[in-house]
């Protein structure tokens, strides 16, 4: 008998998950929103995360499951976060972000910021039709 | 003998809360040592505080228990408006906000000051109450603080600091809990210990409560409060899809006080067996496939322990960094981060009858090595001493 070994075993089913292509779009909880969005993020060709705390990366988690790949990095104004990487993905401040990825896709994350962030990237230069604000709550993703 | 003391928020036999029970358990254990007093409010709820208990002093489980009145009712809209207004580092609205946020009780911060010195060590239970946070900043030599902290948005609350500076000694409740505080805190020069809490293991009886004899062996079980601080929501809806998707007899069934307003998905899966005596929790875990735990914020789950003590494998939430590391070093069970993890850790558990049995002989073995109450009351004592020690 093999001896158990909880990490083993988590790596195991998340290969698992990863081979079956299980996706939240197909969970019954995901809302129309959802559903929307991610379409709408698939079809870009480079993303950048607006916001690198909670709600930023729980996006990147979705889109990982969504197995949308194209994520160039997070952005965000807490100097405490610039230059750090989380789970792989490099933040960036919004000069260097919109320095580096001009025409990419910015998914604004923080909830209750988002006027703010959509005006500091107008301001940046990013195009509006490149601007989408992502709001967990109307997901069915995340509870709360 | 000589004396130490706890302060905590509220105490009682039927008060709700892991951190009181913590406290509780922890002073009754103590008792072996030392004369122990307990400093705490006359409130038996926290929502809103009251004044349920009569003042004075009252012996319990040979702790003398000293209750001082709550002064104030929280006003949840002041409440609201204060926590709003905090980020401006004003001072004033600190100190009325932590008044506040309660429970209000001057008089027991006038009595630890006239007499901290007649004891040996004042631990202060969670860092957050008003009797933790004015008690503490009176800088006793002789403080220890069992914060139960993790990582909530309140804990970066300026007024904070002050707590985790004044602290003489810390001790901790995991190691996820220490490494936190200490990067948040810079507490790594204070003497501190880890583990604070041992279990028990219950002899209680194995039978189920009557009224759930038709779900017995069938169910995984939720213990706690069902509220959407402690994440039940997620539970509520992932368990949901789960039975969508994989359809069976299996139940989850849901132990503990269910919060006011709190939205609950329907589903005849889910069954509330409402607020349980302990002996009648025992058995109900006892019977389960397994325990969940969704919460996000623990600095310590006493019951994932309690369910290892009777060799019930545990599944919790792996974005809780506190519960995916006594997952992990207990050895004992499976986490998840989504939904797709937990369906497919819930059916790994279920499926796999060797490695269930593993993992339930490996969270008896991890419950009777590190949370022996021996050795914690020696662990906790040897903390007393160091401070003792340093002050002379």
């Amino acid at each position: 008998m093999a001896k158990f070994d909880v990490e083993e075993v988590m790596a195991e089913l998340r290969e698992r998950i990863i081979k079956e292509q299980m996706r939240p779009g197909n969970l019954q909880y995901a809302t129309y929103y959802y559903r929307r969005m991610i379409q709408r993020l698939s079809e870009k060709k480079e993303l950048v995360i607006f916001g690198a705390g909670k709600y930023g990366q729980g996006v990147l988690d979705v889109l990982r499951l969504e197995r949308i790949g194209t994520i160039a990095c997070f952005c965000d104004n807490n100097d405490k976060m610039i230059g750090t990487c989380i789970q792989g993905v490099e933040v960036l401040s919004l000069h260097e972000a919109t320095k580096r990825y001009a025409d990419a896709c910015y998914i604004v994350t923080p909830i209750d910021y988002e006027n703010e962030i959509l005006q500091q990237l107008l301001c940046a230069g990013i195009k509006s039709e490149n601007i989408v604000i992502y709001n967990t709550r109307n997901t069915g993703m995340v509870i709360g | 003998m000589n004396k130490i003391a706890f302060v905590v928020q509220r105490y009682g036999l039927d008060v709700n809360g892991g951190a009181e029970y913590h406290c509780r358990v922890l002073a009754e254990h103590m008792t072996v040592l030392y004369r122990v007093d307990v400093l705490t409010s006359c409130a038996r709820s926290y929502t809103p505080w009251d004044n349920f208990y009569l003042s004075g002093v009252e012996r319990l489980n040979d702790v003398n228990v000293y209750r001082f009145p709550v002064e104030n009712i929280v006003d949840s809209v002041l409440l609201d408006n204060l926590s709003r207004r905090f980020k401006s580092g004003d001072r004033e609205v600190e100190e009325q906000w932590l008044q506040e946020r309660g429970p209000y009780c001057p008089a027991l911060i006038a009595f630890l000051e006239a007499n901290a010195d007649a004891y040996e060590a004042i631990i202060f239970f969670t860092y957050d109450y008003y009797p933790t946070v004015k008690g503490i900043s009176l800088h006793l030599k002789n403080s220890i603080l069992i914060p139960t902290a993790h990582d909530e948005p309140l804990i970066y609350y300026p007024i904070y600091e002050d707590v985790f500076r004044s602290a003489k000694a810390i001790l901790y409740n995991s190691v996820e809990e220490k490494e936190f505080v200490i990067k948040q805190f810079r507490t790594d020069t204070k003497p501190s210990r880890l583990t604070c809490v041992g279990i028990d293991i219950p002899n209680d009886t194995d039978e189920l409560p009557q009224r759930l004899q038709e779900y017995q062996d069938n169910y995984i079980v939720y213990v706690g409060r069902v509220s959407k601080s402690k994440n039940f929501c997620e539970l509520n809806r992932d368990f949901i899809e789960y039975k969508k998707r994989n359809p069976s007899s299996l139940k989850l069934l849901v132990v503990g006080k269910i919060d006011e307003q709190m939205p609950l998905l329907y589903s005849e899966d889910i069954i509330y067996a409402g607020f349980v005596s302990d002996s009648e929790k025992t058995a109900i875990i006892k019977n389960a496939k397994l325990l969940v735990m969704p919460s996000l914020y623990e600095s310590l789950s006493l019951v994932i322990l309690e369910s290892m003590a009777v060799r019930r494998p545990i599944l919790v939430n792996g974005r809780c960094a506190v519960l995916k590391g006594q997952c992990i070093r207990s050895n004992a069970g499976l986490y998840y981060t989504n939904y797709f993890e937990f369906e497919a850790c819930l059916n790994y558990m279920l499926s796999k009858s060797d490695e269930y049995t593993q993992m339930c002989d490996n969270g008896y073995r991890f419950v009777t090595e590190v949370y022996d109450w021996n050795q914690v009351v020696q662990n906790v004592n040897s903390l007393i001493k160091e401070i003792v020690a340093s002050t002379v």
